[in-house]
């Protein structure tokens, strides 16, 4: 994959071009994908880093990292990537300026997109204006409304099912390795603690079965109530695995939510109750 | 001609390029591996996408795989039918373009078993001669009818005079021949897989490399779980 950051840094050629933020790289966006590429042109993503809306205001809890992002379109097949970096100055450029400067440099005939996309200052900027300057647009309609923010909204209520449903594959949390409390490996349960990077999301609190790193994962989101903790934390134990993770990257699936995160009246009612979950995240079925 | 090679074996998954026939993809493949090769399922020299080439020993796979399910992306030119439902056959007809509303009802229409006239630009071949050559020099042909399925069909973009459309279908289905049906040719084909095969794993034929072949075993493991319905 070839990931451009500036128009000329990508090779010359007629181009077929999808177009946004991609956030999650969900069934929705690859149909947009599937639109330029069906042209027969060469086929490229122009994306924005970091999201939009991160710059615009309003916030966001993203799906996905832009390394993640990235993976996730090369597995789609995409092989061009111009990644614009989004800041005011690219959001205040008038949208036929920024369509000249961008889609028309990388030499975008047809552009591909979701039927609302807007973009340039004030968003004033939409399908018909880019067709109106002589692309072919190709607009590709919201279905079973698939949306970034719908799987935001299944994610924070813990659905992961629905939320799988809607990428097309499993839910992820993708974060990195850090020391822990230490207190699983003393149940007989060692976990792997995930810190996420800033303004990612973290789906609800519970209690999860997955996998991560071709090993069923049993995973905990939230703040171990039992000890008293106050920190929402991700802890995946990794059934079958003893290596030592710390400092690796480590992206999680989640499969299906097992239980509500709880207190319990002794250890041992923990200790019981893990290795409940244990034999549940054992039998879970993978999504898709 | 000395038998070919039986060595290198195995499955090679190439994007081909819009042009070339996919015979003249098979001959760029022997040409690296010194092989006997072949294919499994061809498309039309327009078309681009998944082309599964088998190499030596792993040619008499082809039983195997010639019947898998096909998945398809094209854009259908909704102005003007063709006589051969692709870019390359005379106009025989413009059209005005059908609204939203109707085009979907169209679609609808062609979701699940159908029916439909075998296209005249077509690599079957009629009298021993390949219908496209037949079409090509003007000769009128009946088309016989073939039975297909089209297990999901979605339309995933639109423009005011062409439509996208995302198609699984059984083996055996001719795009062109829906494109036809539902008023209009394809202006692009393009295969995204094959049973459990996706064009995302292929190379180009220039890239191809002979370490690139899928082993017989793992060709047919995958196969299999395919039709298990366990692979997605």
């Amino acid at each position: 994959m070839t990931v451009a950051r500036r128009p000329e840094e990508l090779a010359a050629a007629r181009r077929s071009v999808a177009i946004g933020t991609f956030d999650g790289v969900h069934r929705g966006h690859r149909r947009v994908i599937e639109a330029a590429e069906a042209a027969h042109l060469r086929p490229a993503v122009v994306t924005f880093d970091p999201h939009p809306r991160m710059v615009l205001g309003g916030g966001v809890e993203l799906l996905t990292t832009t390394e993640r992002r990235l993976e996730l379109l090369t597995a789609a097949g995409v092989e061009d990537v111009l990644m614009l970096h989004f800041d005011e100055a690219l959001a205040g450029l008038e949208p036929e300026e920024f369509a000249e400067s961008t889609l028309r440099a990388i030499g975008a005939e047809v552009v591909a997109a979701g039927e609302t996309f807007r973009f340039g200052r004030g968003r004033s900027g939409d399908l018909d204006l880019l067709e109106r300057m002589g692309f072919d647009v190709r607009r590709v309609p919201l279905v079973e409304n698939i949306s970034s923010s719908h799987v935001r909204h299944l994610l924070s209520t813990g659905d992961v099912v629905n939320a799988a449903r809607l990428l097309g594959r499993p839910p992820e949390v993708d974060g990195t390795v850090v020391p822990g409390e230490r207190r699983g490996g003393g149940l007989g349960f060692p976990t792997a603690n995930l810190a996420l990077p800033a303004g990612l999301l973290l789906p609800g609190d519970g209690v999860y079965a997955g996998e991560a790193l071709g090993h069923r994962a049993a995973i905990s989101i939230g703040t171990n109530p039992h000890f008293g903790g106050r920190e929402r934390r991700v802890e995946a134990h990794l059934l079958d695995f003893d290596d030592d993770l710390y400092g690796e990257r480590l992206v999680v699936e989640l499969w299906e939510g097992l239980r509500p995160q709880a207190t319990f009246a002794t250890e041992a009612e923990l200790v019981e109750t893990i290795a409940a979950d244990v034999a549940r995240t054992r039998a879970a079925d993978r999504p898709n | 001609m000395p038998p070919r090679a039986l060595d290198p074996a195995g499955v090679a998954l190439v994007d081909k390029p819009a042009g070339p026939s996919s015979f003249a993809i098979v001959a760029q493949i022997r040409h690296r591996t010194r092989a006997r090769t072949g294919h499994a399922g061809t498309l039309d020299p327009f078309a681009t996408g998944l082309l599964l080439l088998l190499s030596g020993r792993a040619t008499k796979l082809a039983p195997c795989l010639v019947g898998l399910d096909k998945r398809y992306l094209t854009d259908i030119d909704l102005t003007a039918r063709t006589a051969t439902g692709d870019p390359e056959g005379e106009i025989v007809e413009t059209l005005e373009p059908p609204g939203e509303a109707e085009l979907e009802r169209r679609v609808a229409g062609l979701r699940g078993a159908i029916e439909l006239p075998i296209p005249a630009a077509s690599a079957v071949k009629i009298g021993g001669e390949r219908a496209y050559r037949l079409a090509r020099r003007g000769v009128e042909v009946e088309m016989p009818l073939r039975r297909s399925t089209v297990h999901a069909l979605e339309v995933i973009a639109y423009t005011d005079e062409s439509v996208t459309l995302d198609l699984s279908v059984s083996s055996g289905t001719y795009i062109r021949a829906i494109a036809d049906a539902l008023g209009g040719h394809c202006r692009t084909l393009r295969r995204t897989e094959v049973g459990p095969f996706s064009v995302t794993d292929a190379v180009t034929p220039e890239a191809f490399e002979p370490d690139m072949l899928l082993t017989e075993a793992e060709v047919l493991a995958r196969v299999e779980r395919g039709q298990d319905g366990v692979a997605p």
